[in-house]
């Protein structure tokens, strides 16, 4: 049986970082898994949340079946059998703290009063005021509250959610005596992220207890993990108007100030040391990554569609994060619950800042990480320029007729998947950056990130087209660096169409024997997969 | 030049004939199979199997009429008998049967049992 894992990610820096997490599915890094990812933002109209959930209808288009046939692989591309449930306190017409606790109402009656009198204690006028539609902005004393009472409200309620579904597989894993393991994903330094990590624990315990009538505990059988992520990027300061309308809004100059407060709150607290087994701190010792330096909007971004910020590689430090807490053997984390314990794992990178694939996972395991990385970055190019494989295969016109029954949405879906991957061709043939190339501008690029910045020189399609990734995928300094296939070098230089000869010979050969996976589409992807590992010979 | 003038040379050169039919049959297969594997699969839609297909059909005309034209230009001249020289004319249009065909059908047998080799793909796209 698939092994079942939790994750979830709050807010908006939580949602980049479950959009890292599935691109490591999509490399592979989650074989034989059931990954159920459960995303939590107050704004459901957040651009962040809209990007994750095409990524997400991309991936789960690539494994091609409806739900219930949908199953976990190993050893190939989209091994994971992800399970994406999303929920979002609904503030649509209870829109502010007033009205979501009838504070009025409350205030009118004697009996209530010193209720609204501990609010007001706590939380100022505008704070007990403001729209909660774009989320918590940096409020985490009144965040925490809420988030604690949507989700074990949402819980209690008759009718059917995403949520409800989350928590039933936690239960049907405690039922068969398994501990599970849940890892939660988003900023200490925001709002909604920052508000929920300290409470969430409680409010899922809370919520199965009620679901389960009692009969599971999740506080005392579930492992807790979470990533302690200060802060990172910086926006445009909101203007005195923006101050003035608004009242309460989020301002980045706070962001470390935040940080320092959280750290400090994580360091001492005593609830949260007894729930949480181990914490990833992370960070960035400047804040240079301006989310906003693309846009032209003059005003400050609190939230809403327009909030649709770029990938930053500390979100896929965060997600590899979350993959080492799934990978740590049963005993420490049963050591840690029992000696109420908590891990703080850090890890330092190099003073001149470039970034290797063992400063995101273990050295043991950096090589693993950067073949199936350097793969799914060599299949995308192989699939996204004149050498559309896939596509090509589904119709018949590689002449192997194998894969025509393969669904054509599953292609869609691959090419949507490696759009928001790595990159988009547009019709006048510029590209406009996916994750990825995101991620590499986020390391202040050159040779500062994991693989060869030539794989990231181009601006056009006939430039993508024309890179040597046959031969210079990774960057010399790198752990995987001798692994390439020089076969599109002849005397007369760099011949491109050779490099793709390479590929389909041994794609042929390869895959004599067909694999066992029903699934056409992703039987042709495991094949793609077996082919690029010896291709770049990694066994 | 040695010119044929006796019964026993004409019988030689007919024998020597056959075989290099078969020599430059054999020699204009393993050309075709080389460059065949020269040529590299074409990405997207692929259509490196035509031009493979194109100089497979290149490869075998120019060998058949090649030994055709050395046999008429420099073997027939040498023989002085007309009566022989009229059945060397006679074999040398069956020495292109034997080229063209050995060719078409040793091509067709490798084709088809390498299937999914550069050399197979001149056949076309493989049917279900």
């Amino acid at each position: 049986m698939a092994k079942q894992y939790f994750v979830l990610g709050i807010g908006g820096t939580g949602m980049r970082c479950i959009e890292s997490l599935v691109h490591l599915c999509a490399m592979g890094m989650f074989d034989d898994t059931d990954l159920h990812l459960l995303a939590l933002d107050t704004d459901k109209d957040n651009g962040n949340f809209k990007r994750l959930k095409d990524l997400k209808e991309a991936y789960l288009g690539v494994k091609g079946l409806p739900e219930n046939k949908r199953a976990a692989h190993s050893e190939t591309f989209f091994s994971a059998n992800i399970k994406y449930y999303q929920f979002s306190p609904n503030y649509e017409d209870k829109c502010s703290f007033k009205v979501v606790f009838h504070y009025d109402d409350a205030a009118e009656r004697n009996t209530e009063q010193r209720q609204t009198d501990l609010a007001d204690l706590v939380f100022t006028n505008d704070v007990e005021e403001f729209n909660l539609r774009h989320g918590y902005r940096a409020q985490t004393h009144l965040g925490s509250m809420m988030m604690y009472r949507s989700i074990v409200e949402a819980a209690k309620d008759e009718r059917s959610s995403d949520l409800k579904k989350f928590l039933q597989s936690l239960i049907s894993v405690c039922e068969e005596g398994s501990s599970p393991r849940l890892f939660i994903l988003g900023s200490v330094f925001g709002g909604t992220g920052a508000s929920s990590i300290p409470v969430i624990p409680k409010a899922l315990s809370d919520a199965v207890t009620s679901l389960s009538r009692g009969n599971i505990n999740l506080y005392r059988s579930a492992y807790f993990g979470s990533t302690l992520l200060t802060s990172y990027f910086t926006f445009k300061l909101p203007s005195d108007t923006e101050q003035k309308n608004q009242k309460i809004v989020a301002s980045s100059d706070k962001f470390a100030l935040n940080s320092q407060a959280a750290m400090m709150f994580y360091n001492d607290d005593t609830t949260v040391k007894q729930t949480y087994q181990r914490f990833y701190m992370m960070g960035t010792t400047e804040m240079k990554w301006d989310v906003q330096s693309k846009k032209k909007e003059n005003e400050t971004i609190t939230g809403g569609k327009e909030q649709e910020n770029p990938s930053h590689y500390i979100e896929l430090l965060a997600a590899c994060a979350a993959w080492d807490f799934f990978q740590m053997p049963e005993d420490e984390l049963k050591t840690n619950k029992e000696h109420k314990k908590t891990d703080y794992c850090y890890r330092s990178i190099d003073d001149n800042g470039i970034l290797e694939f063992q400063d995101f996972v273990d050295k043991d395991k950096a090589e693993t990480f950067g073949k199936k990385f350097g793969l799914l970055l060599a299949f995308s190019l192989f699939n996204n320029t004149e050498d559309d494989f896939v596509a090509a295969m589904q119709s018949g016109k590689q002449g192997m007729n194998d894969f025509e029954d393969m669904a054509v949405e599953q292609v869609n879906a691959l090419k949507a998947y490696f759009e928001m991957f790595h990159l988009k061709i547009e019709k006048d043939g510029s590209l406009t950056d996916g994750w990825l190339r995101q991620i590499y501008r986020s390391a202040e690029q050159g040779e500062k990130f994991v693989f060869n910045s030539e794989m990231f020189a181009a601006t056009n399609y006939k430039e993508l087209y024309n890179t040597h990734w046959s031969d210079k995928l990774y960057k010399p300094t790198c752990i995987c660096k001798d692994h390439s296939y020089g076969d599109a070098k002849t005397l007369l230089g760099y011949n491109k169409s050779l490099r793709f000869n390479a590929f389909k010979k041994l794609f042929i050969e390869v895959n004599k024997n067909k694999n066992s996976i029903p699934n056409r589409g992703e039987q042709l992807i495991k094949e793609i997969y077996d082919t690029l590992v010896k291709l770049y010979k990694f066994n | 030049m040695d010119f044929i003038t006796k019964l026993g040379q004409f019988k030689e050169l007919q024998s020597n004939t056959y075989v290099l039919a078969i020599i430059v049959m054999a020699v204009a297969f393993l050309v075709a199979l080389l460059i065949a594997n020269f040529i590299p699969w074409g990405s997207g839609n692929d259509k490196s199997h035509v031009t493979r297909r194109i100089l497979w059909i290149i490869i075998g005309f120019f060998g058949a009429a090649g030994f055709y034209l050395y046999n008429y230009f420099a073997v027939r001249p040498r023989i002085k008998n007309i009566g022989w020289t009229v059945e060397f004319s006679k074999q040398n249009l069956l020495c292109i049967a034997i080229t063209v065909g050995g060719y078409v059908l040793l091509s067709l047998i490798v084709m088809l049992i390498f299937r999914r080799t550069k050399f197979g793909s001149i056949l076309g796209k493989t049917k279900k």
